[in-house]
């Protein structure tokens, strides 16, 4: 009797909460719609005054009458949203109007204000209508407490665009926290040409540089990079041959490698022979980008550096060269050096020139003789699992029986696998058995800076969705 | 230039407040606009008869984008529709965006942020054009 009792209890309960539950949100829903509403009306009468005033320059009675409340709540919110789509005129008066209701003065009180919201919807409407007096407020607010705020406050900076706001943005490359950087960098990058200047000043005294500054001027160097700033050549040239920071002189060369000029070539080449590794990755890297076939020598050395990274990006450097860089890879793939025949395989590989050669194996004359010793060299250099899963992907026809045959060949020779048999292969970044027992006598020491950089080859990543795991320099980007 | 006071203009675009200001500009000058939320509803239009002196259109649009509808256009078998001058206001500014649109049938091409001014001087001037040619 009492257990019927508890379990009626229960229901009661459950249906009261079910219906509370069910209140709560319909009243929720309500009031929501009801404040879209309420929002929705107030816009219908301000808007025709707003536009009348755009349309004619002058500012509308409607307008100088709302209470602050209202200028707060809608008009502000309506200015904000036709600035951000006019220019010229239209823009300017509504900067004007801004000003001349006091939203500007409110504003920038309202920057001190203890709620982190208001202080972020302030600095983010003093962006679009602020002008230059809130240069300076905003630029306090790059140091405030909260990262978000902070954030808003660069790109309120980055709209007004002011020689000020922008030295303000550059100065705050310093902040000790990489979430501001980026955001930092982002907003100068959205600045573009107006940012080079204040930037290279920041560099000038890249060399008495002491260890604290240095993730700002990596930054501004990356920004000045990604600008393709000309114009910086001088100090990037500086940084990259004089800077302390191994990380900076490397992102220096990168940045003049995306600027691209020929002339700043044998600084590059002067990188490719610094002493850390960093450094020669990404001056092949450039050399890369500039595409200067008179590097294609050096680019072949750096192919058999000891450090696996630099040996990729030299052969992606001179994959990108043309027909000159592809002759040098194809070189690199017939040469002694196990490691630069490794790389050159799976630049080629990756580029489809194996892809493009396997096509042309049964051609006459020199190209089919030509393709068929390219095909033999990858073989060789351990590329079985690709062309094993080329081999079985081509229709039948004369080049799928040449390179099986060839395949097969490899597999007499090495007592494995291919093809089908592909997936009970050795791991992808073995070396053929000869040249692995070979390899043992000139296994290299993995470094503390790159363990799996120059190790033996059981550990070296060959794919490139292994490549991309490979742990490196946290401020050496774009590989 | 000729005065084009009462010439009907289509605007199509999903933003309302770009809406409002171009109609808001165009309807102060005198001209005859219509408004339309996206590519769709402007073909739909367009294809009824309902043929104006002038398109002017976004890019982004749900259902039919800008170009889709340019294309459309211009593909058409009536001839009034193929000869519709049409001018792009969009947010798409890279170099590729304005070659690819010109090169669909844009009469013109012009980027936001925007001025209503220099708006309503190439509507005037591409209405000019069209009515010169089609006088000619």
């Amino acid at each position: 009797m009492s257990s019927i009792s508890f379990i009626n209890l229960v229901t009661v309960v459950m249906a009261l909460l079910v219906m509370l539950m069910m209140a709560v949100t319909v009243s929720a829903k309500a009031v929501r719609y009801l404040r879209a509403s309420w929002y929705e009306r107030h816009y219908k009468r301000i808007e025709p005054a707003l536009e009348k005033s755009i349309l004619t320059g002058e500012n509308q009675p409607e307008l100088l009458q709302l209470p602050p409340w209202q200028r707060d709540l809608f008009l502000s919110r309506l200015i904000v949203e036709r600035i951000a789509l006019l220019r010229g005129s239209g823009q300017e008066f509504l900067m004007r109007l801004a000003a001349d209701l006091g939203l500007v003065d409110e504003y920038l009180k309202t920057l001190e204000s203890r709620r982190r919201w208001r202080r972020a919807r302030a600095g983010q409407s003093l962006g679009y209508f602020g002008g230059e007096r809130a240069v300076e407020p905003l630029g306090k607010l790059l140091s405030d407490e909260d990262e978000t705020i902070r954030a808003v406050a660069a790109r309120a900076l980055a709209r007004i665009g002011s020689d000020e706001a922008v030295r303000l943005l550059v100065r705050t490359l310093d902040d000790p926290s990489e979430l501001t950087r980026l955001r930092v960098a982002e907003n100068l990058e959205r600045l573009g040409q107006s940012a080079i200047g204040p930037l290279v000043d920041s560099l000038e005294d890249t060399v008495t540089l002491d260890a604290e500054r240095s993730h700002g001027q990596i930054t501004a160097v990356r920004v000045l990079g990604n600008l393709r700033a000309a114009g910086a050549r001088g100090v990037l040239r500086r940084v990259a041959c004089d800077g302390k920071e191994v990380d900076l002189r490397a992102q220096a060369m990168l940045a003049l490698g995306r600027i691209g000029d020929p002339e700043d070539v044998p600084v590059l080449l002067e990188g490719t022979k610094d002493g850390s590794w960093p450094v020669r990755a990404q001056a092949a890297n450039a050399l890369g980008m500039v595409g200067e076939v008179s590097t294609i020598p050096t680019l072949k050395d750096l192919a058999a550096d000891e450090e696996w990274w630099v040996r990729l990006n030299a052969c992606k450097a001179l994959a990108n060269m043309g027909p000159e860089g592809e002759k040098a890879l194809l070189e690199l793939l017939q040469g002694d050096d196990r490691y630069a025949r490794d790389r050159a395989a799976a630049t080629l590989e990756i580029q489809g020139i194996t892809r493009r050669m396997v096509r042309q194996l049964a051609k006459p004359g020199k190209r089919g003789e030509r393709a068929r010793t390219i095909v033999g060299a990858a073989i060789r250099s351990g590329a079985t699992k690709y062309l094993g899963g080329l081999a079985e992907a081509l229709p039948e026809g004369e080049e799928r029986r040449i390179l099986r045959e060839m395949l097969g060949a490899a597999e007499t020779v090495n007592g494995r696998p291919v093809g089908a048999e592909a997936e009970q292969m050795e791991p992808i970044g073995a070396e053929p058995k000869a040249e692995r027992e070979d390899a043992e006598s000139v296994k290299v020491e993995p470094t503390s800076a790159e363990p799996l950089a120059a190790g033996s080859a059981d550990v070296e990543p060959r794919r490139p969705e292994l490549e991309e795991q490979r742990p490196h320099g946290p401020q050496v980007g774009g590989r | 230039m000729d005065d084009f006071e009462g010439s009907s203009i289509l605007v199509a675009d999903d933003d309302r407040v770009v809406r409002r200001i171009v109609v808001a500009k165009l309807y102060g000058l005198g001209y005859e606009v219509t408004e339309v939320e996206d590519g769709r509803e402007a073909l739909d239009l367009l294809e009824d008869g309902e043929i104006p002196d002038l398109l002017i259109t976004d890019s982004n649009m749900p259902r039919m984008s800008g170009l889709q509808l340019v294309r459309a256009i211009r593909d058409s078998k009536s001839t009034d529709l193929v000869k519709l001058p049409i001018i792009m206001l969009t947010a798409r500014q890279s170099e590729r965006d304005v070659i690819e649109g010109l090169e669909t049938g844009l009469d013109d091409y012009v980027i936001k942020p925007f001025s209503p001014d220099e708006l309503a001087a190439r509507v005037r001037t591409a209405l000019w054009r069209s009515n010169r040619s089609s006088s000619a």
